[in-house]
């Protein structure tokens, strides 16, 4: 019995000392570790852009700036915000992502280049436990299903849409020659799209002109094309559509306001009138081109409260809060920005 | 039952597991190299960095390169001198371990900081000679730019010609010292100096309206700061009824805008930096100075003066749209 208990006892106090040896190694690898030093409250929010030209972005990056500052000067927590162009290109967007975490940043919003190539983005921001903020380009459903720390800022496209429709359909009830410049009975209308990959552009296309359709316009498409949401595309396509429907184009149906712009510059240089363009998103030049009446109307989102909701979600989460009360996500990760048309104001 | 060989031979195998273990975790066998991050933080003096995109990009390149950690700060709002030290403090506080600045005013800076030092390097951006606080500087002689800018219209405008100077109404060393230059330049040719302060509306459209009524009478603009450049050019392409009685649009700047209106023919000359190394130059200096390294210096970089058609020369394409 004796032998048996002390054999038994050897092999015990031999796994003991394995296990404490295991056990000193793990506190010697604890202390391996740095310290991070004491600093002033700070938030750290990497924000990285599909293209820095792109308007309507730089005019949400504005907004985003704006109420950084005004939450620091608010609260006195300092706000970092480390804006960084992906230039169009995913990997530049991915390297962007492994940067911002690896300086620290507590959150991050991503405007993708690529939507549906997501998941290396989440897979690092989940490893790390940094939340992710997307916006203008929502990644697929099954990407923002894989983790309950990614959220979504966009606007509804076939809202975008539909009240751009209507921004011809009510001009068209009220006077139909306005818009029916040739009297044939029949809108005829050109098609600028944005990126083919965007989900926006295929549901502002398909929904703008099945507003005027079901809103009674008759219409007629002459052609359309992809111009990815630039000015400088747009203004080639429209300059050779001029050359191939002279007189017959009527009306100009733009994905965006940039391509709308565009357009413009072609009629322009083309020395045409009498064609109406609508466009969306409001931005700065946009608006300006519907107060001198070279644009029609546009479909503003409140830029404002695009900016003010991300920066209420990422400080939020960074500083390991609840969203606030008033902020309503739908599936608590999307949220669709307020839109209205911009149209010329009678003076 | 385990023998004694059995025993001996899993304490090895224990020992080196954890030796391995302790290897790959930890320095406290290998030394892991060491690749520090340097935090520094850049402070301006205007509100938004519309004026500064080159600047950062440089600044960016160099981050990149020197494995630095750039912060840049714009104010709450433009030209205020004392928000500027703030930050520079407050940049401080969170650990920058140098700071860049381009100072709204060097008198203040200089009597605060030798008040209370901030303690870590300090690169100047701009600023009137190498102060005692700074650590290095890299500048631009904008008196000179001033001067050199005088000349030109001096030269392409006779002395007969009204020169308007607009200007936004805030205060900086930098506008200031560009003033200074401009003013001994063409008071020297004998032009008449009338200045507007404001805005586009407020300001620089009524000195427009004064020219088309109710005498008729012609004018050069010289816009003391690219903000009031870009409107007056805003102004002209807006309305056609100005642009007989405006004989000429100058000042100095570098953003896309500005290069636009150039190129466009609605700004007739312009004075330019190479901004991209300014920013590159900055962000060095500030990386040598978290680590040590850093020598008092001053750096100065050349100005140009540029029309049209120089947009398209190589050398001035490369500095004025430098690609990442």
């Amino acid at each position: 019995m004796k032998g048996t208990r002390g054999r038994f006892g050897n092999i015990k106090r031999f796994w003991k000392t394995v296990c404490l040896f295991c056990l000193l190694a793990l506190v010697c690898a604890g202390c391996g570790g740095s310290e991070k030093a004491e600093g002033l409250p700070s938030v750290r929010i990497g924000v990285s852009l599909y293209r820095g030209d792109d308007t309507f972005i730089n005019n949400i990056r504005g907004e985003l700036e704006k109420r950084a500052k005004a939450y620091e000067q608010e609260t006195g927590v300092k706000v970092h915000l480390d804006i960084q162009d992906a230039k169009g290109s995913q990997n530049t967007q991915n390297n962007q992502v492994e940067r911002f975490i690896s300086l620290g940043c507590d959150v991050v919003c991503i405007n993708m280049v690529d939507r549906t190539n997501v998941s290396i983005i989440i897979d690092k921001a989940m490893a790390a436990g940094v939340p992710v903020v997307f916006f203008n380009r929502q990644p697929v459903e099954e990407d923002m299903n894989r983790w309950d720390q990614l959220y979504y800022i966009g606007v509804d496209p076939k809202e975008s849409a539909v009240l751009q429709g209507s921004i011809v359909a009510d001009l068209y009830e009220e006077n139909p020659e306005q818009v029916d410049r040739n009297g044939d009975g029949v809108v005829s209308y050109v098609l600028l799209e944005g990126e083919s990959s965007h989900q926006d552009s295929v549901i502002r296309t398909e929904w703008s002109v099945q507003t005027l359709k079901d809103s009674g316009v008759p219409v007629e498409k002459l052609t359309g094309g992809i111009a990815n949401w630039e000015r400088s595309q747009a203004s080639a396509l429209m300059e050779q559509w001029l050359k191939e429907y002279p007189g017959r184009i009527e009306l100009v149906i733009s994905n965006n306001d940039d391509m709308a712009l565009g357009a413009i510059d072609a009629i322009e240089r083309a020395g045409v009138s009498g064609i109406s363009l609508v466009g969306i998103d409001g931005t700065v030049p946009g608006n300006e081109a519907v107060e001198q009446g070279t644009l029609l109307g546009t479909v503003a989102s409140d830029k404002e409260e695009y900016a003010g909701v991300m920066m209420d979600i990422a400080i939020a989460r960074a500083r390991g809060e609840e969203l606030p009360e008033d902020l309503v996500l739908e599936e608590g990760k999307y949220y669709w920005v307020s839109q209205e048309i911009v149209m010329k104001k009678e003076k | 039952m385990i023998t004694k060989r059995e025993k001996i031979i899993w304490a090895v195998y224990g020992a080196a597991l954890v030796l391995l273990f302790l290897a790959s975790s930890t320095d406290l066998i290998i030394k892991e190299r060491e690749n520090p991050v340097y935090p520094i933080s850049v402070v301006i003096e205007e509100d938004s960095d519309d004026q500064y995109v080159n600047f950062r990009k440089g600044m960016d390149q160099a981050a990149m390169e020197l494995n630095a950690d750039v912060s840049f700060i714009t104010l709450y709002e433009s030209s205020q001198a004392e928000q500027q030290l703030e930050m520079l403090r407050r940049e401080k506080q969170d650990g920058a371990q140098a700071l860049v600045v381009a100072p709204v005013d060097e008198g203040a800076l200089e009597t605060a900081l030798e008040a209370e030092p901030l303690e870590v390097p300090l690169i100047l951006s701009n600023g009137d000679g190498l102060a005692e606080y700074a650590s290095a500087e890299v500048s631009v002689d904008i008196r000179e730019m001033g001067r050199a800018l005088g000349g030109e219209v001096a030269g392409r405008h006779g002395s007969g010609e009204r020169i308007l100077l607009f200007e936004n109404g805030e205060e900086t060393s930098v506008k200031g010292r560009f003033e200074e230059g401009l003013r001994e330049s063409l008071s020297q040719a004998g032009f008449e100096l009338v200045s507007v302060s404001g805005d586009r509306e407020n300001g620089f459209r009524n000195a427009l309206e004064s020219l088309c009524y109710p005498a008729e009478q012609d004018a050069v603009v010289i816009a003391l700061d690219p903000d009031s450049l870009l409107e007056t050019a805003e102004l002209l392409e807006e309305s056609a009824r100005y642009r007989p009685y405006v004989k000429g649009v100058y000042g100095r700047g570098t953003s896309i805008p500005v290069l636009n209106a150039l190129d466009e023919g609605w700004i007739t000359g312009l004075c330019v930096t190479d901004d991209f190394s300014a920013g590159y130059l900055c962000a060095r200096l500030a990386v040598d100075g978290a680590r040590g390294t850093l020598k008092k210096t001053e750096i100065s970089l050349p100005f140009y003066y540029i029309e049209r058609e120089a947009l398209r020369e190589p050398r001035y394409e490369k500095m004025l749209y430098p690609i990442e």
